[in-house]
């Protein structure tokens, strides 16, 4: 009991022919580029609160590194957790091995390629101008190609599979793998002019309107259902407790994956967009209230019966901190989606509050656990270097998220109100942008001590999983326990 | 509805006095008061406290707070979540079981009314379970009609924080806020007369945050399972453990679980079963079974109240508390900023002067009262010229007025730092600005200063 | 349903890797939210749509309305005289406040054309009048009210309003972009006097350097490296380096642009000063 059950490891090694090398290969790029990814957004946290840090080069200005944020937390971190806990549980809930190696080696090396080429191309300042798809038309491509690639190999293995029953984790992913390219391909329509420029198809508002169907549904195929589906398969393995309700589970599913592709107007309230497709975007978001904390309901009452683990252990801690997260940020999204709450919050730091809510809390806590439980297994070690700086990542990263989140929130809250201030005669009482934003300075000083804990508790993992790694292995004799 | 058919228990707790139903029943009085006292008291002529979200004006304890000090507010959201965090760490779900609104008001209002119509557990099980008669109609009517009539109060409470106390028993409040009252009052309803222990167990965060941030030695409530194992009725003495298996620590548990299967989600640390058990134990003269205790006392170590944790949020608690309290009391009514204006650098008048040219914005956020006048000084320039003119603000209303800056050429060095000082009777601001002229310095430095 | 029913597996950990499932029914609450949302989405969108027939145009027209029931008096202010005295004086105010930004000719330069009849906030007379009051603080004009007093924004408004639509043709080009105006059909360019380089003087270099100072450094700076106006000594010229182009630029301005012409407001022998001093600093290196 002193040990944190999870943390210590029932072994469970990679049955034979199952390729484990690339699920590694896939776990440290999450961890070296979830770092360069958060590092990068400190930087912009400090350019925000102190201008001088944008330097005198172009290729560190906001405008630049911003993008490069987005793109390395969503795409780099997200994207290879992502693949990393598909590659992991997809032989082991369809009891083959990938369909083919090969595929997997070019998805992950066309994955980190294309990384590189974003890392090198936007602080360029070749980008696209469209939020969150910024990357060139060639990269687009690459993108298409890679991910094309990575669904032959995904339903190539679920038809060869083994077993009848496809657990609803795989649905989740399945989403994930058929939306996303949808999306991407769509949305980066594009008639290149040179290499590095291209003229998007759309334009004005239908290029807006196509923008944030696109923009939305990332944050709703790419950082929702997929990671649900990690939710799925990785917190009943760690509480080692049955899933609360497959019934839940699948009208959820389905609920989600309708409802959230009409929800991306909500992002353009009160613009040119016809009123009709504006209450489109509001009414399905508030729809999409139900079906997200059916996940978050699934996820908790798991742990019906592991609840007493949660005293110490950690990787059981973050995954009910990232539930609670994601059912407070699918709380708080409808609620700003809705007409007169969106007047007050939009182009306010409140949304940037509530993103990072989501992606720190929900995306961020969950992927940690993930990594905690998933390493001395993949590299054959009886547990974790130390609990205690699992520990200490737990909380530390926690009250980063809060210090982060209060300060935003607050920062938009004062911007919403400062904004529309009148005085007594009719004339705006802030009439000057600037002087407002000199009031959203010391937010900013503030959101950026919590980006830099939470920051400083990934590194905490990376050294101890580092340091996991580089422990010996127990004696090769020992049976293998099977998974309960 | 058979889509209805739930996967809920209705939870029929038993009515249980004791050490912490006491303890429960005092500490809801102060709590009381603050809900529905607090916003009629007046400090310096303001509610002690009120939200005043049309005018954008918070009310705390005889301080004005506008938008402008929307750092205040982060600052007591970040405190109020390290208090959190450092309670729980300690005394685990404390806030659930003694100061949650949602648990003193069940504990004080619904489950009293409920016991006066419909009597206690067994009554109210066998009438739910039996068919619809005039006695259950009018016992049931009796009770949701004063759940209603609390549900409305506890919502005009709750509005007096916001429209103001009088205003709203007056019913001089804003048509906004009786709507706000009629919608809580529905919810509230709902709440007292179905949802209940459901809130805390899907829906509410911090019952999930503070399961995860207890930890070993965190209070939590706990059943001794090596005295009380194993339990059973009528087994020979000797064979038995002290546990007689009375389930009277299940039927008063407002939650519906069983505190012998261990730390759970839905325990709110009420501390209702202990009442039960001690008053079962006494009978033995043994003491109770069910306790407050922590995992490390558990397993026969050492509970440690001061350790790195405690210690880090005491810490931040007592930082965060000493800021709070420095910008409660340094807190001005006087608000001002100065920017250069918008597009200019400076100009050399025809006089030989040089001219800078800055934007002054000052606010009297003090509620009511006289209209203030407001002086302009410039500090940190020799032989400075200033023209500004004298500003006089009405309560609630700020003005933005040019504030031109003029030094003869010979005296006015590249970019220098001054001090714009704005002043009234009773409050003084100093504003950062910076005086630029004639000379060779960089082009980075120009256009930032203010 | 007693509990008995619930927390039942279904058997599928042997197909999943281990993981269990239970069966449990969805909570009421859950299913009666869900139902809920959708009701409401439909009930909101026909609402809005069909029956109120609201729309965001609706909501913008019915705030204006709002605001002008709140604030009857916005926008008023006191007359504006007519009178030669008051223009004469207000001409003296116009001199001492607002030349820096509007120009010596009201043609505009840092703030907008007004001489003009392009008025961004309205142009008349009360308007103006309420425009110099207030001032236009998102856009850097102050507000001169409390500056000058109602008696001296009515006798500057009383010059401003004087002026209007002189379109000062020795001034000629409008800077279009400041003011915000359509290219207005622009007046002939002025014919510049040659000069030669080589008769340039001490004592014009020393009289240019001071009209450069006064007038230009505000945008140019005073080491010339440009602020709002381009850099005039890294060696790159947009509209021509030798002198004569320069006194052109000068005299003429950069239509479309905050560059003014000079010409009217100098005159030619003070942008031939200013000129030969530019040109004479790209020499030196």
């Amino acid at each position: 009991m002193s040990e944190p059950s999870v943390a210590a490891a029932p072994l469970n090694p990679s049955p034979p022919g199952y390729d484990d090398a690339v699920v590694k290969r896939f776990l440290i790029a999450t961890v070296v580029w979830g770092i360069v990814g958060m590092l990068v957004g400190v930087v912009l946290a400090l350019q925000l609160a102190w201008w001088p840090a944008n330097t005198n080069l172009p290729y560190f200005t906001f405008s630049r590194l911003r993008p490069l944020h987005t793109n390395a937390v969503i795409f780099a971190f997200g994207g290879n957790i992502l693949f990393t806990g598909i590659y992991y549980s997809m032989p082991r809930l369809l009891r083959v091995p990938m369909w083919s190696k090969a595929l997997s080696e070019f998805h992950f090396w066309g994955w980190q390629a294309i990384i590189v080429s974003a890392a090198v191309t936007l602080p360029l300042g070749l980008t696209q101008t469209h939020e969150y798809a910024e990357l060139i038309w060639p990269i687009d491509i690459a993108i298409a190609v890679v991910w094309i690639a990575f669904a032959i190999n995904f339903f190539g293995t679920i038809a060869v599979r083994k077993v009848k029953h496809l657990y609803v984790a795989i649905w989740f992913y399945m989403s994930f793998v058929i939306a996303i390219p949808i999306l991407h391909i769509f949305n980066n329509l594009a008639i290149p002019a040179t290499l590095t420029r291209s003229y998007p198809i759309y334009s004005g508002m239908t290029d807006a309107l196509v923008q944030w169907w696109y923009g939305h549904n990332a944050v709703g195929f790419f950082l929702t259902t997929p990671f649900l589906g990690l939710m799925y398969y990785f917190l009943p393995r760690a509480a080692n407790r049955p899933v609360y309700s497959y019934r839940l589970s699948i009208i959820h599913f389905w609920a989600l994956v309708f409802i959230y592709i009409w929800a991306g107007p909500h992002h353009l309230l009160y613009s040119g967009l016809p009123d009709w497709v504006q209450t489109t975007g509001m009414v399905f978001s508030l729809m999409l209230l139900a079906p997200s904390w059916g996940g978050m309901l699934n996820g908790l009452l798991t742990l019906r019966g592991a609840w007493d683990r949660l005293r110490s252990d950690y990787i059981l801690k973050m995954m009910v901190v990232a539930v609670s997260f994601y059912g407070m940020s699918t709380f708080e999204g409808p609620m700003m989606s809705i007409r007169s709450v969106n007047g007050l919050s939009h182009y306010t730091n409140w949304t940037i509050g509530h993103v990072h809510s989501g992606a720190l809390g929900w995306v961020g806590m969950l992927s940690f656990g993930i990594l905690y439980w998933l390493v001395p297994r993949l590299w054959n070690k009886s547990k974790v270097y130390s609990n205690k700086l699992g520990e200490t990542h737990f909380w530390i990263g926690t009250i980063g998220i809060v210090i982060y989140t209060v300060a935003m929130w607050a920062a938009g809250v004062t911007e919403g109100l400062m904004w529309r201030a009148v005085n007594p005669d009719g004339t705006l009482m802030y009439a000057d942008f600037s002087t407002i934003v000199g009031y959203i300075q010391p937010f900013y000083w503030l959101r950026l001590l919590g980006g830099l804990m939470y920051l400083s508790g990934v590194v905490l993992m990376a050294y101890n999983l580092f340091m996991t790694v580089q422990q010996p292995s127990p004696e090769t004799g020992a049976a293998p326990q099977p998974a309960k | 509805m058979a889509i209805f058919s739930g996967a809920r228990e209705w939870v029929y707790p038993q009515h249980m006095r004791g050490t912490f139903h006491a303890l429960r029943t005092w500490g809801s009085v102060p709590l009381h008061l603050l809900l529905f006292v607090l916003p009629w008291i007046m400090i310096n002529g303001y509610p002690a406290a009120r939200l005043d979200l049309p005018g954008r004006r918070l009310y705390l304890f005889g301080q004005v707070f506008t938008a402008a000090d929307g750092f205040f507010i982060a600052l007591l959201g970040i405190a109020a979540a390290f208090l959190l965090f450092f309670v729980t760490a300690l005394f685990g779900r404390v806030w659930c079981g003694y100061a949650c609104p949602q648990t003193i008001l069940l504990e004080s209002w619904v489950r009293p009314i409920e016991k006066f119509f419909e009597g206690d557990r067994s009554r109210r099980k066998r009438r739910d379970a039996g068919p619809w008669t005039f006695d259950k109609i009018w016992r049931k009517a009796g009770k949701w009609g004063a759940f209603l009539l609390a549900s409305f109060l506890v919502s005009m409470a709750f509005a007096q924080w916001f429209a103001g106390a009088w205003e709203l028993w007056t019913f001089q409040a804003g048509w906004v806020d009786y709507i706000l009252v009629g919608v809580f009052t529905g919810l509230w309803f709902a709440d007292f007369a179905w949802f209940r222990e459901q809130l805390c167990n899907y829906l509410c965060p911090y019952a999930r945050f503070q399961g995860a941030l207890t930890d070993k030695h965190s209070l939590t409530i706990s059943y001794d399972a090596q005295r009380g194992e194993p339990r059973k009725k009528g087994k020979a003495q000797g064979q038995r453990g002290g546990c007689i298996d009375c389930h009277k620590c299940v039927v008063v548990c407002p939650q519906g679980i069983d505190i012998r299967d261990g730390f759970q989600l839905e325990c709110i640390a009420c501390g209702k079963c202990i009442d039960a058990c001690t008053s079962v134990m006494e009978r033995f003269d043994q003491p109770t079974l069910v306790r407050y205790s922590t995992e490390a006392r558990d397993m026969g170590k050492v509970t440690r109240l001061i350790r790195p944790r405690t210690v880090v949020y005491a810490g931040l608690l007592t930082a965060l508390a000493g800021a709070m309290l420095f910008m409660l009391f340094t807190h001005s009514p006087l608000e001002a900023q100065v920017a250069r204006a918008a597009g200019t650098h400076y100009t050399v008048d025809g006089d030989g002067y040089v001219r800078n040219v800055y934007m002054l914005r000052i606010a009297n956020n003090e509620a009511r009262g006289e209209p203030t006048a407001f002086t302009v000084e410039v500090e940190g320039l020799e032989g400075a010229e200033v023209q500004a003119p004298e500003v006089v603000l009405q309560p609630s209303t700020s003005r933005t007025i040019p504030l031109v800056v003029r030094v003869p050429t010979a005296e006015a060095p590249t970019n220098v730092p001054i001090t714009v000082r704005v002043s009234s009777e009773r409050d003084r601001v100093n504003l950062k600005a910076t005086f630029a002229g004639p000379g060779d310095g960089r082009r980075s430095d120009r256009g930032y200063g203010q | 349903m007693s509990k008995k029913q619930l927390d039942q597996l279904m058997g599928h950990g042997a197909d999943n890797d281990g993981i269990e499932e239970y069966d449990n029914p969805l909570p009421d609450w859950w299913i009666g939210l869900f139902i809920f949302t959708v009701l409401f989405a439909v009930g909101y969108t026909v609402e809005y749509h069909f029956i109120s027939g609201r729309s965001q145009d609706a909501a913008y027209l019915a705030q204006l309305e709002d605001a002008k029931e709140r604030w009857p008096e916005f926008g008023k202010a006191v007359g504006v005289p007519t009178d030669a005295a008051s223009i004469a004086e207000g001409q003296e105010i116009y001199v001492a406040n607002c030349v820096n930004c509007h120009g010596a000719n009201l043609e505009g330069g840092i703030g907008p054309n007004l001489a003009d009849d392009e008025w961004i906030h309205g142009g008349e007379p009360d308007q103006i009048a309420a425009i110099v009051t207030e001032g236009v603080a998102a856009k850097g004009m102050p507000a001169w009210g409390g500056l000058l007093g109602p008696d001296k924004v009515a006798k500057v408004t009383a010059f401003v309003v004087s002026k209007k639509g002189t379109q000062p043709t020795s001034a000629a080009p409008t800077p279009a972009a400041a003011a915000g105006a359509s290219a207005e059909a622009q007046a002939d360019p002025v014919e510049v006097d040659p000069f030669d380089p080589a008769d340039i003087t001490d004592e014009i270099l020393a009289a240019g350097a001071e009209v450069y100072k006064t007038n230009c450094a505000v945008c140019h700076l005073e080491d010339m490296t440009g602020q709002v106006g381009p850099s005039l000594v890294d060696g790159e010229w947009k509209h021509g380096g030798e002198l004569s182009d320069i006194m052109n630029t000068v005299t003429n301005g950069i239509p479309e642009t905050a560059m003014v012409a000079w010409g009217a407001v100098l005159g030619d022998e003070k942008v031939r000063d200013v000129s030969a001093f530019i040109y004479s600093k790209n020499q030196e290196d």
